[in-house]
């Protein structure tokens, strides 16, 4: 056995064996790392210093600022603004509630860029909502939580910066306009999935909403909507950088939140930055240690074993597609999603440029494959936050969730095999 | 001795509140400087030749002191599906296994960063002509906290601040 096989050896059997011992996945990729550059004879110090260079980019940047802006706007109010707004639009059909939701969940994805986010911020106002008005308590965290999936592919997504910067160097740009059609497309997939159900179990029709209260509402969601238009407005025209339009949005959501809507007192604001702080925190170790990891991935050419390795099961571009799907959909079961991002995309990464496919449309692809992970068993976060808002067990609201995965995973595979659809706005507006 | 151990405590909180609101500090500045940029480059066709750099600068104070606040509130993800079919004994020793090991990644970023530290030391920012080194510092004193926490924590003493919050998450 040469020297590179034991060591991947030692790199993989640390970083399972560590990761399955519960151990932090940011302090397994550094562990992982440091085991396998002891057995190598590289210097220890070269781990650490990849994890300060792992930071040294002005576009990570991004991430502190989208989160801060997202958070600022859950907590000061812009979630039942987004409810009212989506009401005027599908609110008074069969099923109306649920179908609100769902377009609350993608307006809000798209000032906010997080699942977690739009479940916790829209589920604590739709599921209570859907509830009183006689829908079943599974469904009503069933189409919240697939819904708030879109919050991960809609522009500006966190996770496609995370994507953008493990993948070293795609456009934010590409990305951004990349997730838009897919994620209508998911939005018509989960909006009739919902009205079909919601028909079959006879839930209400939907009160119109008061004409009177119309220019209000739409007033007070244009306000909300602004946050998003600075940011993709001013990222798509050229004008700011996705860094530069993140600050930005931080400043236009504190006013807006604290001197336009004032729902909550100019005292929290330190809440929100701890709160910021914390998410970021957490986001940032596992950046600069998946850098390491990924360095020391490439010093092995894990990558290139991988690529040979997957196609010498096949050279079809659909069949390998269609293997790196069902591979992340099974780690995205245990696993979170920023750090599979950060884990898989340089791991990947080689494997599907050198299939011809396109960097952007593989991070939507990844993003939206990651994001169904966030909703099934046994570790989906937002599945856990909807449950815990919706009272309902786990089991319970995976059965109802099962029509909205399949669903989920049809659009997956649409996007897979049809790459003009998620590749049609970049190219349109990039050339 | 009950005095000293009050005095103790009241030490590490003041550090502990010290180091948070550099960090919250930072992020602000971070935000405003960039806003900073934009304005000056749009309206008045400049930027601050230092901008940029002192923004990374402080996003990677940010981030690696966050390493440490991180452990001390437990937010770092970990997967607990599979300890979870352990009996509850086997997951307290496991706790200890974990708190050491984190115990000695402290040790690991104290000594490679104050090496790292020290070597950077001649070698200058391009714009502010700082030296290399501020970039690095942070690594050992993230490491100094990083020791401290799970040293508590292996001791038994709940180092968590913000129990009400509950979990960080960014998906």
């Amino acid at each position: 056995m040469t020297t590179t096989m034991i060591a991947v050896i030692i790199l993989s059997v640390s970083f399972v064996g560590l990761i399955l011992l519960r151990f932090p996945i940011s302090m397994v990729l550094v562990l992982a790392s440091l085991f396998t550059a002891l057995y190598l004879g590289i210097p220890l110090a070269v781990i650490g210093q990849r994890m300060i260079q792992g930071m040294n980019s002005y576009t990570l940047l991004a991430i502190p600022f989208f989160i801060l802006a997202g958070q600022i706007m859950s907590e000061g109010g812009l979630a039942v603004r987004l409810i009212n707004l989506a009401q005027l639009t599908v609110g008074a059909i069969r099923g109306g509630l649920a179908l609100v939701n769902c377009v609350a969940c993608m307006l809000f994805g798209n000032i906010s860029g997080s699942a977690a986010a739009d479940v916790a911020s829209i589920g604590s106002i739709m599921i209570p909502m859907m509830k009183k008005k006689g829908y079943d308590a599974d469904y009503t965290v069933a189409v919240t939580t697939s819904a708030a999936i879109q919050g991960v592919v809609m522009p500006p997504s966190h996770n496609m910066i995370l994507y953008a910067v493990a993948a070293g160097g795609v456009s934010i740009s590409s990305l951004f306009l990349a997730g838009i059609v897919p994620c209508l497309l998911l939005l018509t997939g989960l909006m009739i999935t919902s009205y079909v159900i919601a028909r079959k179990r006879k839930y209400a029709v939907g009160e119109p909403v008061v004409l009177k209260e119309i220019p209000k509402i739409i007033k007070d969601g244009f306000l909300s909507m602004m946050t998003g238009v600075i940011i993709l407005g001013g990222i798509f025209s050229g004008w700011f950088t996705a860094t530069e339009s993140g600050a930005l949005a931080c400043v236009y959501a504190f006013i807006l939140t604290f001197f336009v809507y004032r729902d909550i007192p100019l005292s929290h604001v330190k809440i929100i930055f701890v709160k910021t702080f914390r998410t970021v925190a957490m986001v940032l170790f596992l950046i600069a240690s998946s850098n390491a990891f990924a360095w020391v991935l490439t010093y092995l050419k894990v990558p290139q074993l991988i690529t040979a390795g997957l196609l010498s099961i096949s050279d079809n571009v659909y069949v390998i597609l269609l293997i790196i799907n069902i591979l992340l959909l099974v780690l995205g079961a245990p696993l979170d999603m920023a750090p599979l991002i950060l884990i898989m995309t340089p791991i990947l990464f080689p494997v599907v440029t050198s299939l011809g496919m396109d960097p952007v449309h593989f991070g939507v692809i990844l993003i939206l494959n990651l994001g169904i992970g966030l909703i099934t068993p046994p570790v989906g976060t937002v599945l856990f936050v909807g449950c815990a808002i919706g009272k309902v067990s786990i089991g319970k609201a995976s059965k109802a969730l099962t029509p909205f995965f399949f669903v989920m995973c049809a659009v997956l595979l649409i996007l897979t095999y049809i790459p003009g659809i998620t590749m049609w706005l970049p190219n349109l507006i990039n050339g | 001795m009950i005095r000293i151990w009050r005095g103790i405590r009241a030490g590490a909180l003041f550090v502990d509140r010290m180091v948070e609101n550099f960090a919250i500090y930072s992020l602000i500045a971070m935000t405003l400087i960039v806003t900073m940029q934009v304005l000056t480059r749009k309206l008045l066709n400049f930027v601050f030749f230092w901008s940029e750099e002192v923004t990374i600068l402080l996003l990677i104070w940010f981030a690696i002191l966050g390493i440490a606040i991180g452990f001390r509130e437990k937010l770092h993800l970990a997967m607990d599906s599979f300890t979870n079919l352990f009996p509850a004994s086997w997951n307290k020793v496991l706790d200890k296994i974990i708190g050491s090991c984190t115990f000695m990644f402290g040790v690991y970023m104290i000594v490679y960063g104050w090496d790292f530290t020290v070597l950077m030391y001649p070698n200058t920012l391009a714009a502010t002509q700082w030296s290399v080194s501020v970039m690095y510092i942070v690594m050992p004193i993230s490491g100094v906290l990083v020791c401290i926490y799970s040293f508590l924590e292996l001791i038994g003493v709940n180092t968590v601040l913000y129990e009400d919050l509950g979990e960080a998450g960014i998906e």
